[in-house]
């Protein structure tokens, strides 16, 4: 893959369950070295967006690239080695140890009866530093914490080695230190040269990592830009119905003190 | 990091990160090892004991003989040679055959469905397979030639497996999803009893055909002959390949439908291609050895107790058990009493109170596969 390649382009992006539309105009592309936050009220189809550009749903309009290539054209495996989705939910009871959960990222590079090799224990190996699990690689999985068993499916991500990364509100539920060692992980995996889209409800946790904001409400691309561009209040009062304050910490970066919901949620995506 | 430090304190071997944890992956596959090693001989032993025990007591040399004379194409010396060779021998691998295969299609199931209670019966396949034998046996088609019976129960599964898929799958408008797949194979399997329990209160007014369809229906394994052995072994042992061939997209599908799609799995068709063979197999298991109950429950959960859920080691291993349980269980049904038992009573006993045994140390069976 070029390092200056685009990642992941979605041109025109539109999508709806049967008549219903959730989404359409949806244009935006992720480079190397980008950590992309993507926000927006319950309900604005991030998540789906998310299945969309990993080929799990056909988009009604346009078109997702990955890597240059139309999804539609991939294979499962050409796209998992593509780009690796760490889904909302995963199964709390994994029956597997650590390691072997690990290892399950590498199975798009292995063929049908190849045995794993010295190239993918070091990529298991390499997920399990960085993700500070290598001490727990023989414990199985469903005896772990919230915590660890999150950055257990992370490692899992991790190891597959796409250089697209895919995360479904990869924070929501773990404490203060996990969710800030998280996102610093991401920051860390994306300044080395991987690319990384990350559903997101905490604005202000995105605007302190990511590199951009996207904002997705009412169906369509709301903004794309620096945090500090897309967090006004006249956005927040727009796009998530609540009356909130931006402010900048020591470092010039903003932050969000919401005040109040304004009733109702915003823009409803009719 | 460990990962950093350690290569360059042990010499640069990069594969030596972490000693303790490299240890106990070691101790793990010594197990694994010992396991295998240990069921293989005990089938061997226990194959051999089927051929010993009987009605007629034979020594080891006669049964060494007869098998070697067979294998180097001589003729049976003898009703002995005969009684071993065409008698003791099929049956014995029809017994490993169903045994090995209704435990890896159980296994197969219980992953692909994420649900410790997926048996190869929840299909309704096995119910659709004794529905075609039932007809058989009361339209005295089975009476004619003894490929007859089998093959109407493999016709009736298939017919079954077709009849699911398409409901489901115009219900998922052309996606089968499990718990819809599940629905309508207990429903399907519902129908099929019950056309089962019409046809055999219709043939009881003959004697006969009656009795004989009270008898399969316990699952028996009485007079099989290499004919069984030959029908069912070549769809029986694809089966168990094709599914055999999915071990990795099983264990992903572990992750989870949408993380076994992260790492390139494709789901639908991993799901077609697992519930097709395991079709095949039960079709095949219960044409040649009738419905035999608990194999594919019990059997999978015992291997994943020693070894683990990966399927890699769980598939074959499940096989080589499920071949020993029913070979000695069969070995039970015609010694334990002098009127033979039949071999479904037998892997029931043993099965279900086993069964409740796990369940109730909770711990080992809560675990989905």
């Amino acid at each position: 893959m070029k390092g200056d390649a685009v990642l992941m382009e979605a041109a025109g992006v539109g999508f709806g369950y049967g008549p219903r539309p959730v989404f359409a105009e949806v244009t935006f592309a992720i480079r190397p070295g980008e950590l992309v936050a993507l926000c927006g009220p319950n309900g604005a189809g991030k998540s789906t967006l998310l299945r969309l550009l990993l080929g799990l749903h056909a988009p009604s309009a346009g078109e997702v690239r990955l890597g240059g290539a139309p999804v539609a054209a991939l294979s499962r495996r050409e796209i998992a080695r593509r780009a690796a989705l760490l889904p909302q939910e995963a199964p709390v009871d994994l029956p597997l140890t650590v390691r072997e959960a690990v290892a399950l990222g590498r199975l798009p590079h292995l063929e049908r009866f190849q045995p794993e090799g010295a190239a993918d224990a070091e990529a298991v190996a390499r997920a399990l530093a960085a993700t500070d699990t290598a001490a727990l690689a023989d414990r199985p999985v469903a005896e772990l914490s919230g915590g660890e068993r999150h950055r257990v499916h992370l490692a899992r991500a991790l190891a597959q080695e796409a250089p697209l990364l895919l995360l479904d509100e990869p924070i929501a539920g773990l404490d203060l230190a996990h969710q800030l060692q998280a996102l610093d992980l991401l920051r860390a995996t994306v300044d080395d040269g991987r690319g990384a889209l990350v559903a997101l409800h905490d604005l202000s946790l995105a605007a302190r990592r990511c590199d951009r904001m996207i904002l997705l409400a009412g169906g369509r691309v709301r903004a794309d830009d620096q945090p500090a561009a897309v967090l006004t209040p006249e956005t927040l009062a727009r796009v998530f119905g609540v009356r909130a304050e931006i402010r900048q910490d020591a470092h010039g970066r903003p932050f969000v003190l919401p005040h109040e919901a304004l009733g109702g949620t915003g823009e409803t995506s009719s | 990091m460990p990962f950093d430090t350690a290569p360059a304190a042990s010499g640069g071997g990069r594969n030596t990160t972490a000693q303790p944890a490299a240890a106990k992956r070691g101790a793990a596959r010594a197990r694994g090892a010992a396991v295998a090693l240990g069921l293989v001989a005990a089938l061997a032993a226990a194959v051999v004991t089927a051929l010993l025990i009987g009605p007629t007591r034979f020594s080891v040399a006669e049964v060494v003989g007869a098998v070697g004379r067979r294998l180097a194409g001589g003729a049976a010396a003898g009703w002995r040679d005969t009684a071993i060779v065409s008698v003791r021998l099929p049956r014995a691998l029809v017994a490993l055959l169903v045994g090995g295969g209704l435990a890896v299609a159980g296994a197969a199931l219980q992953g692909l469905f994420r649900n410790p209670l997926a048996d190869p019966g929840v299909l309704g396949v096995s119910s659709g397979a004794s529905l075609g034998a039932v007809l058989a046996i009361s339209s005295g088609l089975a009476g004619r030639a003894v490929w007859a019976l089998p093959l109407a129960a493999f016709l009736g599964a298939a017919a079954d497996a077709l009849l699911v898929f398409a409901i489901a799958a115009r219900r998922g408008r052309g996606r089968l999803f499990s718990g819809t797949l599940l629905l309508v194979g207990v429903a399907v399997g519902a129908l099929n009893v019950s056309l089962t329990t019409f046809v055999l209160s219709a043939a009881l007014a003959r004697y006969d055909a009656g009795r004989q369809i009270v008898y399969w229906l316990l699952g028996g394994l009485e007079a099989r002959t290499w004919d069984h052995v030959w029908l069912g072994a070549t769809p029986l042992l694809v089966g168990v390949a094709v599914i055999a061939a999915h071990a990795r997209e099983l264990d992903a599908l572990l992750l989870g439908e949408l993380g076994a799609s992260s790492v390139g799995v494709d789901v639908a068709r991993v799901r077609l291609r697992v519930v097709w063979a395991t079709a095949l197999v039960v079709g095949a298991a219960v044409a040649i050895a009738g419905p035999i109950g608990f194999v594919g429950l019990l059997v999978p959960h015992l291997i994943r107790l020693g070894v683990g859920p990966g399927h890699r080691r769980l598939l074959p291993l499940a096989f080589v058990a499920g071949g020993l349980f029913l070979v000695v269980a069969d070995i039970a049904a015609r010694t334990l009493s002098v009127r033979e038992i039949p071999v479904g009573v037998v892997t029931a006993a043993i099965g279900a109170p086993t069964f409740l045994i796990l369940l109730m140390r909770r711990r080992t069976v809560g675990t989905v596969s």
